[in-house]
């Protein structure tokens, strides 16, 4: 066939038209890029993350603070209370020796 | 002092009780150099409970606060004297007596007096209060609650709870001892 | 196309795809290894996607790429024996795509050609690229592309004329 009978540049084109990308293609793609993708540019990834950040923030750590006040609160509490019967023994043993030093005063010589 | 706590629980008389504002005690203090208000009742009794050693046995301090209602204590200690009104112990002293309390404690000395009250019912204590009355000090503890002979000996004895005095550097009631039972 | 959302770039792998495939598929003639480097050049251009500020932009971007790394692997590939090209099957026929004796014979010829010159022709008539945009991708002067398609052209000519190519 001689070119001089055809446009070659007609010819060219058609020959090298684009030919239809592999199936799945466009797929792998996205699945490479998923993989590869750091955590924070991996918009799935990333509200994962901040979900389970809120849930962290939201829910662990209130609970935490809440145990440590109420240990707090009990560790005040259990304070409160020690130095509240430690008051009411003083009173109960002073009333107690002075019961006894009049009785002592009070008891007849032998 | 056993005949003190025999004393105590020969003492039984039932009668309804009803609220005293242990707040009204409160104005006693104004004038204090050192306060000691202490209100332990509901939640955090049972708080101050939980932090006890945790031993089942009745006999024990855990065992004895687990049967209260309520733990309340005024302490004032002044720097002179005449800085707080003895009348202002009347409202108690008449309200213990018209609900039905016992005063089986009532010793007077010169410008102090201690009384101890009981409150009992169906032969058993149900409340214990101890008003102290000295020229510089005043101090009021109500118990609300059942108490066994034993639990006053605890009371007054040695169940692992601290003698509680006024230190004299220091600007608080500190126990001289922690150690429970 | 500052902060390319992720559909936007599926769109672009779905707008540019066969055009990257081609031209990779036309200058190498191996289908897995288009097909791989293809791939590359679209996870090149993912990493790069903040840089990328349009479509046409991304389109550009990916014919450049797709073109230095199809002169790397060659670069690779001459220090490495492979199957001679005219050994490597049609890649139409592997694609059951019916393709004409002719478009067939003119493919194998510009495999044939030196590595600028065959990407030259491929990028002026598979993508239908002046020789201006040519030049700036491949990087060298309009003079050099324009004498290459020439020349390309010629012996294309020459070779068609010599061996008269029958259906």
């Amino acid at each position: 066939m001689n070119p001089d009978e055809f446009d070659l540049e007609d010819q060219l084109r058609q020959a090298l038209q684009p030919k239809r990308a592999p199936a799945g293609f466009a797929s792998k793609v996205m699945a490479r890029t998923r993989a590869k993708q750091p955590w924070h540019q991996n918009w799935n990834g990333a509200i994962t993350l901040a979900m389970v950040a809120g849930l962290v923030m939201a829910v662990v750590i209130p609970v935490t603070l809440a145990s440590r006040r109420q240990e707090d609160r009990a560790i005040e509490a259990r304070n409160q209370l020690i130095t509240a019967l430690g008051i009411t023994k003083i009173q109960i043993r002073q009333v107690n020796e002075k019961i006894s030093q009049r009785i002592k005063r009070n008891r007849p010589a032998l | 002092m056993k005949t003190t706590l025999i004393f105590l629980f020969t003492a039984l008389t039932a009668f309804a009780q009803q609220g005293f504002d242990i707040k009204s005690l409160d104005r006693l203090g104004t004038n204090a150099k050192e306060s000691t208000n202490i209100t332990l009742e509901g939640d955090t009794l049972k708080l101050a409970s939980s932090m006890l050693a945790n031993n089942k046995d009745p006999a024990s301090l855990k065992g004895m606060v687990d049967k209260l209602h309520g733990i309340y204590v005024r302490s004032f200690e002044f720097e002179e004297t005449g800085k707080y009104n003895q009348a202002d112990l009347e409202p108690l002293k008449t309200w213990l007596g018209n609900q039905g309390w016992t005063r089986i404690v009532d010793v007077k000395e010169k410008k102090e007096f201690t009384q101890i009250w009981l409150h009992t019912a169906e032969g058993k204590a149900r409340g214990l209060a101890v008003i102290a009355a000295e020229p510089k000090q005043v101090t009021v503890v109500y118990i609300d609650g059942a108490l066994s002979m034993e639990d006053i000996g605890k009371l007054s004895g040695n169940f692992g709870i601290p003698d509680m005095t006024f230190k004299n550097d220091g600007k608080k009631l500190k126990p001289e001892s922690k150690k429970e039972e | 196309m500052h902060d390319v959302s992720r559909q936007s770039f599926e769109q672009i792998v779905a707008d540019n795809q066969s055009r990257v495939y081609s031209l990779a598929l036309h200058y190498l003639r191996d289908h897995p290894t288009a097909e791989e480097i293809s791939q590359d050049v679209f996870l090149q251009l993912f990493r790069d996607l903040p840089r990328i500020e349009s479509s046409a932009h991304a389109r550009w971007w990916l014919r450049r790429a797709v073109c230095h790394r199809c002169f790397d692997e060659t670069r690779k590939r001459k220090h490495r024996p492979r199957p001679g090209l005219e050994a490597v099957p049609e890649p139409a026929a592997l694609n059951r795509e019916v393709d004409s004796f002719l478009n067939d014979r003119l493919r194998r010829l510009i495999a044939d050609l030196p590595d600028h010159a065959r990407m030259t022709m491929i990028l002026r008539y598979q993508e239908d690229m002046d020789p201006a945009e040519i030049a700036e991708i491949m990087k060298v002067p309009v003079s050099t592309v324009k004498s290459q398609l020439h020349r390309s052209l010629a012996v294309l000519r020459g070779k068609l004329k010599k061996q008269e190519v029958c259906r």
